[in-house]
């Protein structure tokens, strides 16, 4: 049975975090029945398209999914077992900010199906927290993970933002060592950008954000001491306790399907990568009784297999594993190095690709100018007869 | 009717930039009842975009107007001058093909560096000036003040001068009255051998050259044989007719004080100069028209594709432009950094402003030029001279005597606060005082000498920053004189880089090595490897900057799965690596090459 990853994506915030150009709304009434219903509907669809196929990652993001309800979150879960052949397995992930959840509704979540959570504690330096415009503080931030353990998630995540404004190398490592002591399984390590259409870009100009060379030092220093404590590199921003990492997000990586579902939802299915526009009112419109779904479509982009060499190169990059050139081999029908080699030879002598077991991965040095060197080595347009 | 020399009228408008020359011409153009008002399209005598842009008549124009006067039918041929120094020399061959001028003042600038300029050409091709005060509907409009200054300075009488508003159309009829009244009508003998003289012309694929004449004595008719004086070509003329607003209008004829057009099946317009006297083949004029010289470039600049691939793109665009511009030159080139180009002539720095954005605009072509030279006379140790016009072929100091610079005799009007920030600038840029007077209490004009390469270094910009835009400049070539000049060297990551080459004094190449490899730094962007940037005269490094190494450039969060994104991202910096240049290891964006051209005092 073909594999499938799904993504529900839960667009409401208490209030937006300053860097946040995700698609979100804000609320103070948690998130509406009829949103949920839209969903559904939704999924309905999906559902019959997919029978064939077996969900193996299920990725709750946002916004803020742990907005949901006990009840909201039961009554979801079940419509995602009846509609999709769910693995008995799976890895079921839901996004939890800290100020958001207690107990009871960890419980209840671990009840309904969740496996995985991913806390947003972002810092534990509370200027950084304050800075950022988030609606917790470092206490709500370790709570928040005690709790989690207490309801019994043995899989844990937590987000880490560096390159934040005023930060100082002494700020990341002491959220660092916060982070080690409480021990996740799983860290996702983010240098801010600031993104249009965020607060922090209407005010980028007062920000004293770390330069291109501090904030490096901040990412290789931050590396070092998550490797030394047992944190394994396995792609550019994200680091896990053996066997830890999020297999959802590696399906990105992986260039395997992945079905969304929501306003701003991106899927890639059936050959097609394709995302839902960002309108919350027009999505539920559109799943609504009568409601007809033209116009919902963002963007539809068709990934002919000949084209999808160049994809997949620029997604396996990102890992530490890199290109394996016998599986690049068994899906292209084409020697890696023939297609490759003569592009990637200057940054192997530069060292910032290195030879593997397998095939090619970019050095530590190499991944953080990965962009530079991918852009130079890519060519979008570039079709393997056959393939 | 139409050989009535007494009911025409030829003349001009002559004005500084911005004073509102093209409005005039099209409020003329209404009231003529030539074009309807729902035709007009803002300043209809400037056809090219550019000109429309920047408010500036490149090329010459003319049309051919009727107007009814107390019950007489008058023809008008408004001859529309080019604006600007760089066109001096097609300027005076417009003058020439009038009788009179309309000297537009605006009156709230007064009189500026260009209007006397103008005003001047007017005098000595002898033309009636007829002055006229425009933009009197502004607020800071000061006509009786312009009114005075045009007696006292420009020397005119001025009480007659219609004071108007070109924009909101006021007065505009007592402009034509004063046009009838004031302007000679044409005074020539249409019984005598053809002496026409060409003031313009341009390429049409279908036609050829169509050539814009004014004809002092004689006729000519389709079917004549035609003669150019200044290299005896011989044309059968296939078509005559009138200039009208929106296109040719063939006639039987053109005779002695009307101003037309001839096609001739011509192939180029560089047989057809500017200044050049027709006449007919089988019966000659004994005489040409006098003033006839060919547009020299003085300015020249290497101009490359930005992608190699586009050489072929470039020279026919390049062919093109000169169908239409005798005073373009080009040639190929190679540059050791740059590949495949052109070294081209033009008149002056608007001239290649111009042409650079007609390449990139008409053409779709992305361009990398190199800094604008002047041509160095160049004296050997035996006295014998040669001249060079691009810094790859500046000689070791060994291997010459010395090298003269060209010199230009430069007049500057300004508001007299402005005068000693201006004095400054032109002592630093090597500058000769040569005298000031006031025009009025509140007005200067200086002259300088100045080396023409400390002008087509950003000396416009420099003059416009010290004087908010209030200075206006007007300059002629005077000559060579001995200077102590050097060949200054860029190299990055080692090697030099030819394209960035480029001839300097000797006092001020510390400074300017400095300055452009500070700005070299900021806009080559960081790479895998640190770069030097080194500014050296002889192998001798006088600058050096250096560009860090990347160390961070990444998409760290590829949210929910939107690979799209990221692939637009890369594609983006893929479509950016495609405009920069590779010098060994080293990319060059074309911003880098544009950046140590710009002006940035200090």
């Amino acid at each position: 049975m073909k594999k499938l990853g799904l993504y529900i994506h839960i667009p409401f915030c208490i209030q937006k975090c300053r860097y946040c150009d995700f698609y979100s709304v804000p609320t103070n009434a948690g998130v509406p029945d009829e949103y949920l219903e839209a969903l559904y509907k939704h999924m309905d669809e999906y559902g019959l398209q997919t029978q064939e196929y077996c969900v193996d990652t299920v990725f709750l993001g946002g916004g803020t999914p742990s907005l949901l309800t006990e009840k909201q979150m039961a009554s979801l879960f079940k419509k995602i077992y009846r509609d999709f052949n769910v693995a008995k397995k799976a890895e079921i992930t839901v996004e939890a900010n800290p100020g958001t959840i207690d107990k009871n509704k960890l419980r209840a979540y671990l009840k309904a199906g969740i496996n995985r959570l991913s806390l947003g504690v972002q810092s534990f330096c509370g200027g950084d927290l304050g800075v950022c415009g988030r609606i917790h503080g470092v206490n709500e931030n370790i709570e928040a993970f005690r709790i989690a353990r207490d309801a019994g998630f043995s899989n844990i995540s937590m987000d880490i933002m560096f390159g934040l404004p005023d930060q100082t190398m002494a700020d990341i490592v002491s959220t660092l060592n916060t982070v080690f002591k409480l021990s996740p399984e799983h860290i996702s390590f983010y240098g801010l950008k600031i993104e249009e259409g965020t607060p922090f870009h209407d005010m980028r100009d007062s920000l004293s954000l770390p330069n291109e060379d501090s904030e490096s030092e901040m990412y290789f220093v931050s590396r070092e001491l998550m490797q030394q404590n047992g944190y394994f590199q396995y792609e550019i921003s994200n680091f896990a306790k053996k066997n830890k990492f999020c297999r959802h997000n590696v399906k990105y990586w992986n260039g395997d399907e992945y079905l969304g579902v929501g306003p701003a939802a991106h899927s890639y299915f059936s050959g097609k990568r394709f995302s839902f526009k960002r309108d919350l009112g027009l999505y539920i419109d559109s799943f609504s009784e009568n409601g007809a779904q033209e116009g919902i479509i963002d963007e539809m982009i068709d990934i002919p297999p000949s084209a999808r060499v160049a994809e997949y190169v620029m997604l396996r990059m990102r890992l530490s594993d890199g290109i394996d050139c016998e599986k690049f081999h068994k899906l292209f029908g084409r020697d890696f190095d023939s297609l490759y080699y003569e592009k990637i030879r200057p940054y192997i002598s530069s060292g910032h690709i290195l030879r593997t077991e397998k095939g090619y991965a970019f050095s530590p040095d190499g991944m953080y100018v990965s962009n530079y060197i991918l852009s130079r080595i890519i060519d979008f347009d570039m079709t393997i007869p056959g393939a | 009717m139409a050989n009535d020399q007494s009911r025409i009228r030829n003349f001009c408008i002559i004005a500084h930039i911005d004073h509102g020359k093209s409005t005039l011409a099209d409020r003329i153009l209404e009231l003529t009842d030539t074009v309807e008002k729902r035709e007009m399209e803002d300043q209809l005598l400037d056809n090219m975009d550019l000109e429309r842009e920047r408010g500036i008549t490149i090329k010459a124009r003319a049309v051919k107007l009727n107007y009814a006067y107390n019950g007489e039918d008058y023809i008008f041929n408004l001859i529309d001058t080019p604006g600007h120094v760089d066109f001096n020399y097609e300027v005076s061959r417009s003058l020439k093909a009038c009788e009179g001028a309309l000297l537009i003042i605006d009156a709230t600038q007064g009189i500026e560096a260009q209007t006397m300029a103008n005003a001047y050409l007017a005098f000595d091709n002898d033309l009636e000036i007829v002055p006229v005060i425009n933009k009197i509907d502004l607020p800071s409009a000061q006509p009786e003040k312009v009114r005075a200054d045009v007696e006292d300075i420009i020397g005119i009488p001025a009480d007659e001068a219609p004071c108007v508003s070109a924009k909101a159309g006021i007065n505009i009829d007592k402009v034509l009255e004063q046009v009838i009244k004031s302007i000679p009508e044409p005074k020539g003998d249409s019984t005598k051998p053809l002496k026409a003289l060409i003031f313009d012309s341009y390429y049409d694929s279908y036609r050829g050259v169509v050539v814009y004449i004014r004809v002092y004595d004689g006729c000519v008719r389709a079917g004549d044989v035609i003669k150019m004086m200044s290299n005896g070509i011989t044309y059968e003329v296939n078509e005559v007719g009138y200039l009208r607003p929106f296109g040719l209008a063939k006639s039987e004829k053109l005779s002695a004080g009307e101003v037309g057009y001839i096609t001739a099946a011509i192939k180029t317009v560089s047989d057809t100069r500017v200044g050049d006297t027709v006449t007919l083949a089988d019966n000659p004029v004994a005489e040409a028209l006098p003033g006839f010289k060919q547009a020299l470039p003085v300015v020249f600049s290497g101009i490359y594709p930005a992608d190699g691939a586009r050489y072929g793109d470039l020279r026919d665009a390049l062919e093109k432009l000169c169908l239409n511009d005798a005073s373009l030159t080009f040639e190929p080139e190679t540059s050791i950094a740059l590949g495949f180009g052109f070294r081209c002539g033009f008149l002056g720095l608007l001239h290649m402003e111009v042409i650079e954005e007609r390449l990139e605009r008409e053409f779709n072509l992305d361009l990398i030029t190199t800094a604008p030279s002047v041509i160095y006379k160049i004296t050997r140790h035996d006295g014998s001279e040669y001249y060079i016009d691009n810094p790859a072929n500046f000689p070791a100091s060994d291997e010459c005597e010395f090298v003269s610079e060209p010199i230009v005799k430069a007049s500057i009007i300004t508001p007299t606060e402005y005068v000693g920030g201006i004095m400054e600038l032109c002592q630093d840029r090597r500058g000769t005082f040569k005298d000031m007077k006031y025009l009025d209490t509140t007005r200067a004009e200086l002259h300088y000498f100045l080396p023409l390469n400390e002008i087509v270094y950003d000396f416009f910009d420099a003059l416009k920053s010290r004087s908010k835009g209030y200075a206006s400049l007007d300059y002629e070539l005077n000559g060579y004189e001995r200077s102590s000049l050097v060949k200054l060297d860029i190299l990055l990551n080692g090697e030099a880089v030819d394209a960035l080459s480029f001839i300097v004094h000797t006092e001020k190449a510390y400074g300017r090595a400095r300055r452009i490899a500070e700005k070299l730094k900021d806009n080559i962007p960081r790479q895998l490897f640190e770069i030097p940037i080194q500014a050296a005269i002889g192998g001798k490094v006088i600058a050096r900057e250096t560009v860090k190494a990347l160390r961070k450039d990444v998409l760290a969060k590829c949210y929910g799965g939107d690979i799209t994104r990221k692939k637009k991202l890369l594609e983006k910096q893929k479509e950016g690596k495609r405009r920069m240049r590779s010098f060994g290891s080293v990319e060059v964006p074309q911003e880098a090459f544009m950046a140590v051209l710009k002006f940035d005092e200090d």
